[in-house]
């Protein structure tokens, strides 16, 4: 049965805003299910995990858990958000985003020069600190969607920048247990979007390519190739 | 009508802050609790540790015991830490001027208890907290503490506990140690941000106080030295008066 909506959350491989149509403007378009938005530029694997879990926590109030479906595409691992409303630096408006009414959240990524990026590069910037973190927003919307029922399908966006590949990473006494609870069974039958991109056939102009971000096409393509056939496979969606 | 048999668990997993720690100067619920249920108990409370350290060990350790138990032979007893403690993992020291923490050591019979922490082995976990003058915490509290944000931390360890336990249909029970875990007036409780998180926790599993601390300040118990700590006496009534009822009232233990 198909759904009655859909909830998609990520980085800016997932964002639909004005004139950017990524992978969930084409899902919906293919689709006709409405479809909740809540990818943000640049966002980490907190703010998505948090987005989801509000926006379905939202559906539920309206539709029955078996009439819901979640996309996720996760982010890097090395990004972080963090609520600041009241904080010393909320004088600081530069990269903040909005969850639900205010743009209460600082976002952060190693590399940036900003203070708050600099010493979160220091502080929270370890390997297999930010995968811990990671992992357990993953679990958390997994937790959430097994409990209520909810049918859903993750993914990653970028190699090895989610998940680690490394299995010096992956055995590590802190990341084992978590890293073998993740179901994979939902997760699309790909290592990523931007790998498959690469291998799709389609040109990736210099533009994308610099920024290492996948065009239109590639994300119709995306949808019709890998994500509806998937979601037919598993029955969430009809094959009319 | 089927009745589910009561039987008492064969693990009990207790978990916390210094309200929960065994050994303690005083002795804890958790150590009253075993003694009355008389089964194998995991004490897994740590002094000053926040809610992410208690999510992790409870899951971690429960995640083991399922290994070796059934989900219905566990009971995991929860009493919540402060929103504000928090705690950072570092693989490598990147040198004083960032890695001066606050030490807490127990010895080698209690590793398990000292700052840095672990929750599988190697102390990687450096806990922060608001009052101590450590540059770890101090820098952490200086740019990342939001009073809202420690707030959604703390329901977020919370919810992700309550939903890995329902999922595994474990027995559990949940309570605060201080006034500082959840949130309690108006404007945080309608807070956007917290308010969809907070509907969520399921409080038929907690126990029928608003925290420890305000229940032991009601007992009439004499208090001692450390004032915000409870006393042997004070855990003892608690475990008594409050969680046993609560646990025999749910089936989850004999009423002896």
């Amino acid at each position: 049965m198909s759904a009655k909506v859909i909830v998609t959350a990520g980085c800016s491989f997932s964002t639909v805003e004005q004139q950017t149509r990524t992978w969930p403007f084409f899902l919906q378009e293919q689709t006709q299910i409405p479809t909740i938005y809540s990818g943000r530029i640049s966002v980490g694997n907190g703010f998505i995990s948090r987005s989801a879990i509000y926006h379905l926590t939202k559906a539920l109030e309206t539709h029955q858990a078996q009439d819901i479906l979640l996309g996720i595409m996760w982010s890097g691992r090395s990004r972080f958000e963090y609520f600041y409303e009241r904080s010393p630096l909320y004088s600081d408006k530069n990269n903040v985003r909005t969850m639900i009414e205010n743009p209460y959240y600082k976002i952060t990524n190693t590399g940036w020069s900003d203070d708050a990026s600099v010493w979160l590069a220091k502080l929270l910037s370890d390997d297999i600190g930010s995968t811990i973190l990671t992992i357990e927003h993953i679990l958390r919307v997994q937790y959430f969607c097994k409990l209520h029922n909810i049918k859903y399908f993750m993914t990653e966006f970028y190699k090895d920048a989610v998940l680690p590949k490394d299995e010096k990473i992956l055995k590590h006494h802190e990341v084992e247990y978590l890293y073998k609870q993740i179901d994979f069974n939902n997760f699309l039958p790909i290592d990523n979007m931007f790998d498959w991109c690469l291998q799709s056939g389609i040109t990736l102009d210099e533009h994308h390519l610099k920024y290492q971000h996948p065009t239109q096409e590639h994300h119709k393509a995306f949808v019709n190739q890998v994500v509806i056939p998937f979601l037919i496979d598993r029955g969430y969606l009809n094959d009319t | 009508m089927i009745h589910n048999k009561v039987m008492n668990p064969k693990l009990l997993i207790t978990a916390g802050c210094s309200f929960s720690q065994v050994p303690e100067s005083d002795v804890t619920w958790p150590v009253h609790l075993s003694e009355y249920i008389n089964c194998e108990t995991l004490y897994l409370g740590r002094g000053a540790a926040g809610n992410g350290i208690i999510s992790r060990n409870v899951i971690y350790n429960t995640l083991q015991a399922l290994k070796k138990y059934k989900p219905e032979e566990l009971l995991v007893c929860i009493l919540w830490s402060g929103a504000n403690r928090h705690e950072v993992y570092l693989s490598k020291h990147f040198g004083k001027d960032i890695l001066d923490t606050t030490i807490i050591d127990y010895g080698e019979d209690h590793d398990e208890l000292s700052n840095p922490t672990k929750i599988v082995k190697h102390k990687n976990f450096y806990l922060v907290n608001a009052h101590w003058d450590d540059k770890l915490s101090q820098t952490f509290y200086k740019y990342f503490h939001d009073e809202i944000g420690s707030y959604i931390f703390t329901l977020e360890h919370i919810l992700r506990v309550q939903w890995f336990l329902k999922l595994n249909k474990i027995k559990y029970f949940m309570s605060a140690y201080h006034f500082d875990v959840l949130p309690n007036d108006p404007f945080h409780l309608q807070h956007s941000d917290i308010n969809y998180l907070y509907n969520q926790i399921d409080f038929s599993e907690w126990l029928s106080v608003k925290n420890m601390y305000e229940y032991c300040s009601t007992t009439g118990l004499p208090k001692k030295n450390r004032a915000r700590h409870p006393t042997t006496e004070m855990h003892k009534a608690f475990t008594n008066n409050i969680i046993l009822p609560h646990l025999i009232s749910k089936g989850y233990i004999l009423n002896k």
